[in-house]
């Protein structure tokens, strides 16, 4: 397949700018003949589909939870970047360009990048403008921090809630649109299938979670806002609902799915505890600034850590990055969390875990300074482990958190279906192999408020859309093949639930394609995936029936998906033989164990096309050009 | 973290199918839950085992799991979201409960929260409000820089508590009268102490209470219920507010 | 302001429901003051002024001229001239009582005429719209949980005046009508005699309260009014939006204090006379 980017010519400082003149636009009166459907209501769709209807689009929203509020994005604690450089210490579009492109370890699109820093100021002014509370000090004006180790404070931030403001801000504008009925709402409704007609989508499957019926929705272009898929381990920091099916489905009606290998993996979270949890909790980065991290010296140490004397800890991060110590960027810190835990020093009942200790910060800065800061994340961790970190160290251990890899999109976010468009978590585009801390939020926004409402514009105006209906045998096709899964599913009938599945195939991601990568666990992933899939479609148990609010058949035809793309995943991790930003392929590493990238053969994005499932997916590579960010090797030493 | 210390219950679940059928508790043995457990993971161990036993597991509504989409609640021994103060369900754990308890777990209850399911129930009448003026008119693109408007600490310090609201329901489910003051005042605050919110009070409080109204909630009448199960700390105050911020639009109003 | 808008919501309702309480507090506080008046008839200085109308009104009716009593003469002689009064049953009805304190303020609430059911009928319409407010809301917030819980637990915000507004409310609406049937109507045909003196409304109440059961009803009311008020103030404070940090403590006391100081001050009256006795 020819992946044509779309990027535009000219400089990188006017491509953006040229872009949108070149555009074709729709008169404002023909706007409301178009009918738009975003799917998810995050910080991305929920801004999409408000932007589109402003504009006069008719817009369909749907969303699987009970209100477009719940959306994930909510939970994100830390903050948004933008180049506004209020702080006057040096910031500008550019360097949070830069930041981006060398945080995301040269694996992602130049112009994308600069695109989102040149729009991020123009978040900012939106978000403040619909209400959202951002702090600000005590001349009124906003207030910014220096977050996950950048050397600038560009991050704006609303307490420790700032996804949650972000979001609601975006749902108010959705929901002032849908009181005015230009755009009509569907909660709990989780999509099965998207349609193709003449090779365009237009239109989708839903299942009302509620009643259990499937039904169908056309439009003239399908914007998908639907996150990641970082549960397909089964444990991470994601929504217990946070799914790939959306996406995947897509990607099996032809969109390529770019880089899925690309995960996050954060360093503060809370460890796993039994083998009943549901889910990890992340406790924000903003921790490493005073807690220092460190595990026993000694194996087998069981002591109580207050017991264990300075001589006697290893503050391995502080002794291996002097420059940078704790707050090195989060894939280094959760790769040597993990190497601690191999060599046999990691703490807690299950020894994975390591310390993250405020004793020094408490005695140096008074607890009521460290309270001050972190008493907010203290409750929480202390109501969750039932241990005050005033007291006894926390301990951490890294968690899957963010997902880099989705439906690949061109320069206008638009997938290689034309017609179905792509935004936020869900995309590929921004944060090539890592992500920054605070750039997810500033990603989300940008698609939706300001990318979304002028290419789907063009896109809109440049294709001849005949009308079509729900009764078209594309829709008909596509309800009957939903329907035949969802039979299929409720009629395996078999021993094991579908969290004992779900539980098997996140055991051996993480094991095989977590924070350390090699040849022969990923063939062992990509040999065993099938076998669990296999298992599942002949020994589940799907109780309760189709016609009915059923939330084990909703998990059950999520984990499906899960089944299928975790080989792509496996497939993805294991052709990359380098190592880049989350991606740790153990064969490729510098001399002092950290990550090497091999510019020469993989600076490309891989966009993967669907053939069939167990079947081998095609390979198609987009490269990547880096005419402003010479890429070079990352070091914190 | 790692004590093995678990405990047996007795659950006395509410059971329902759908809005219009009757409703009933059932009795669960839960057994071996570990202390560690958040309430939702019991109930999970829960579902489990009926799911196993080919029987329909509980249906109860959660997300995010970590007290901040605000998707989960129920009550729990007459309480909304459960003994522990400022917690959502998802963030209480099984280490409030001593073994032999037994635990009534009821879905929260108003004619304006109608049962779906089990433990789930259709909140969308707080969307309703929402739409009615639980926004600022701003469109995307065209407005002034962000730091244009100078906002004092205080007024936004304000902002944010209100702000803070997960739309979970624990105040309509606590209040005796199933009222949603807390709820429609926390978002008529945020805006209130705002200045870009300033233009559409009028109209805003007018509107969203009116919503509010219809949507066949009870009315306050100042226990404060809401406020002590209120999982995000959301003050009374807000409600106060409201009443003025009411009070003054039904005079100037041109309407 | 549309009127009909503010009346039916739920905020208006509560403020209109609000305005009307604080009204009738205020109606509580000026009663309780004129009701303050009956201490008075038991004060010496009157006692004084009775003996002495008491003995103008014998020695017209009879030629034992007696010198007027001093002041502390007053009582001893009050026994004598009750004992004459006794034997002579046709002097009741012609004994002035319209200086006794109460009475003299009741005579110059009826003199006020045409002014008096004016404000009367204003007292009406407030405790109308009050009882009218009451009720639509009550009926709403028990149509807003149709299904109750089966486990109620306060979480800590109710208290016990808060939970017992409405039932307190019956109860006070019982007793306004049973109060104004006992002493405005005297429906329950109590004496006004007292010692064979026609004291007028004052020997109406002073009879009145002289019964235990009846004084302990009257006392067990004004508790209830106390339990109304106290949560009642602080609660209107609220639905006019009077609250800040600063001031709830001040605003909370205070309507604990009017309530308890309502109610305390009502209840002395019977108390008082039931020991009086």
């Amino acid at each position: 397949m020819n992946l044509n980017s779309n990027i535009p010519e000219g400089p990188i400082e006017q491509r953006w700018t040229n872009h949108k003149f070149n555009m074709k636009l729709i008169n404002p009166a023909n706007k409301k003949k178009f009918n738009v459907i975003v799917v998810g209501t995050g910080l991305a769709g929920a801004s999409a589909a408000a932007s589109l209807a402003e504009l006069g689009y008719k817009v369909k929203s749907f969303c699987m939870q009970d209100s477009p509020r719940r959306a994930h994005s909510i939970a994100a604690q830390g903050g948004i970047n933008a180049n506004k450089n209020y702080p006057n210490d040096g910031d500008s579009t550019y360097r949070l360009f830069y930041d981006t492109v060398k945080g995301g370890d040269y694996r992602s699109r130049e112009s994308n990048v600069y695109r989102l820093a040149e729009i991020s100021g123009s978040i900012i002014d939106q978000c403040v403008a619909q209400g959202v509370p951002f702090a600000r000090d005590y001349s009124g004006y906003l207030d910014n921090r220096s977050f996950g180790g950048a050397q600038v404070s560009r991050t704006f931030y609303a307490r420790g809630q700032t996804g949650q403001q972000l979001l609601l801000g975006a749902y108010s504008a959705l929901m002032k649109e849908v009181g005015k009925q230009t755009v009509e709402m569907f909660p709990r409704r989780e999509m099965l299938d998207l349609v193709l007609i003449d090779g365009k989508a237009r239109g989708i499957i839903v299942r009302n979670l509620i009643t259990g019926k499937l039904e169908s929705h056309t439009a003239d272009a399908v914007v998908l806002a639907t996150g990641g898929y970082g549960n397909v381990y089964f444990l991470s920091t994601n929504a217990m609902n946070s799914n790939v099916t959306a996406a995947w489905r897509c990607h099996k009606k032809g969109a390529l799915f770019a880089n899925p290998c690309f995960t996050q993996i954060h360093p503060t979270c809370i460890p796993v505890h039994g083998d009943y949890q549901s889910k990890l909790t992340l406790m924000s980065e903003s921790l490493r600034n005073d807690g220092r991290v460190w595990v026993p010296k000694t194996k087998g140490d069981t002591r109580k850590p207050s017991d264990i004397p300075d001589s006697e800890r290893f503050y391995y991060l502080e002794e291996k990055y002097p420059s940078f110590g704790n707050l090195v960027p989060r894939d280094v810190a959760s790769r040597n969390a993990k190497n601690v835990c191999d060599d046999g020093l990691g703490v807690g009942s299950t020894n994975l875990a390591v310390y993250l200790d405020f004793k020094d910060a408490i005695a140096k800065q008074g607890k009521s300074k460290i309270t001050e800061k972190y008493g907010n994340l203290f409750d929480m961790y202390q109501r969750i482990t039932d241990a005050s970190p005033y007291k006894e160290p926390m301990m951490i251990y890294p968690a899957i958190h963010y997902t880099m890899g989705g439906l690949w999109v061109d320069y206008n976010l638009q997938s290689s279906i034309p017609g179905l468009f792509v935004l936020g978590e869900a995309n590929f585009s921004d944060h090539g192999a890592n992500r920054l801390g605070a750039s997810a939020l500033m990603q989300g926004l940008a698609d939706g408020y300001f990318v979304i409402p002028y290419t789907i514009g063009h896109y809109l105006s440049e294709h001849k859309l005949n009308e079509v209906n729900n009764d078209h045998s594309a829709f008909e096709d596509a309800q009957r093949q939903a329907t035949n899964k969802i039979e299929r599913l409720l009629s395996i009938k078999g021993s094991k639930t579908v969290d004992d599945i779900h539980k098997e195939l996140g055991l051996l991601m993480w094991d095989k394609c977590g924070m350390a990568r090699n040849e022969a666990g990923l063939k062992e992933a990509i040999e065993k995936i099938p076998k669990i899939r296999d298992d599942f479609w002949k020994n589940v148990n799907v109780t309760g029936s189709e016609g009915d609010f059923n939330q084990t058949l909703e998990r059950a035809g999520r984990v499906a998906d899960f089944l299928e793309f975790a080989e792509l995943f496996a497939t993805d991790a294991e052709h990359r033989k380098e190592s880049c930003g989350g991606h740790f392929r153990e064969e490729s590493q510098t001399e002092d164990g950290e990550a090497k990238r091999i510019d020469e053969e993989y600076s490309y994005v891989a966009a993967w096309g669907f053939e069939g499932v167990g079947e081998k997916p095609t390979l198609n590579k987009e490269k990547l050009e880096f005419e402003h960010c010479k890429p070079t090797q990352r070091s914190y030493k | 973290m790692s004590s093995e210390k678990t405990i047996n219950l007795t659950l006395k679940v509410w059971r329902q199918k759908g809005p219009t059928d009757a409703g009933k508790f059932q009795t669960i043995h839960a057994k071996d839950i570990s202390v560690d457990c958040s309430f939702l993971e019991m109930l999970d161990i829960v579902n489990d085992e009926m799911a196993r036993g080919d029987q329909d597991p509980v249906a109860f509504d959660h997300d995010c799991r970590e007290g901040i989409c605000g998707m989960c609640g129920a009550v729990v021994n007459g309480i909304a979201h459960g003994p522990q103060s400022e917690t959502t369900l998802c963030q209480l754990h099984m280490r409030k409960f001593n073994n032999g308890d037994t635990i009534y777990v009821e879905p929260f209850r108003a004619k304006a929260f109608p049962i779906v399911k089990d433990l789930v129930v259709d909140r969308s009448a707080f969307d309703r409000i929402i739409a009615k003026g639980g926004f600022i008119s701003a469109k995307t693109g065209g407005v002034p820089d962000a730091n244009a408007i100078p906002i004092s600490k205080v007024n936004s310090d304000l902002a944010m508590d209100a702000a803070g609201c997960i739309g979970c329901g624990a105040c309509v489910a606590a209040c005796p009268n199933a009222s949603a003051m807390l709820f429609t005042s926390a978002k008529v605050s945020q805006l209130a102490v705002l200045p870009q919110g300033a233009v559409e009070r009028t109209e805003r409080v007018l509107n969203m209470v009116s919503q509010m109204d219809s949507e066949q909630f009870g009315n306050c009448s100042n226990h404060y219920e809401c406020e002590a199960v209120c999982p995000k700390a959301i003050k009374v105050e807000n409600i106060a507010r409201m009443n003025r911020e009411y009070l003054r639009a039904s005079v100037v109003s041109r309407d | 302001m549309s009127l009909t808008r503010f009346t039916t919501s739920s905020i208006g309702r509560k403020q209109t429901m609000a305005i009307t309480g604080l009204l009738l507090v205020g109606f509580l506080v000026s009663h309780l003051l004129g009701n303050f008046l009956i201490f008075a008839g038991y004060g010496d200085k009157y006692k004084h002024e009775q003996a002495k109308g008491l003995q103008q009104l014998l020695n017209k009716h009879s030629n034992a001229k007696q010198n007027v009593p001093t002041v502390n003469e007053s009582k001893k002689n009050l026994a004598k001239i009750n004992a004459l009064l006794k034997s002579n049953p046709n002097l009741i009805e012609s004994t002035d009582n319209s200086n006794i304190p109460l009475n003299t303020y009741a005579l110059k609430l009826k003199e006020l005429g045409p002014l008096l059911w004016i404000a009367r009928l204003g007292l009406i319409v407030i405790f109308v719209l009050h009882m009218f407010m009451f009720m639509q809301t009550t009926l709403i917030n028990k149509a807003a949980r149709p299904i109750p819980y089966a486990t109620v637990k306060d979480a800590g915000g109710s208290t016990t005046a808060s939970k017992t507004m409405v039932y307190t409310g019956i109860i006070l609406f019982g007793y306004i009508l049973l109060h104004l049937a006992d002493f405005t109507f005297n429906l329950f045909e109590t004496t006004s005699v007292i010692d064979g003196v026609d004291e007028g409304l004052f020997g109406i109440v002073v009879n009145g309260f002289k019964n235990p059961i009846h004084t302990g009803l009257y006392v067990l009311a004004m508790f209830i009014l106390g339990l109304h008020v106290s949560h009642a103030i602080q609660s209107a404070c609220q639905t006019f939006g009077i609250n800040h940090p600063k001031y709830n403590l001040l605003i909370k006391n205070s309507s604990n204090g009017i309530g308890i100081a309502l109610a305390l001050g009502y209840m002395s009256i019977p108390i008082f006379v039931l020991i009086k006795l």
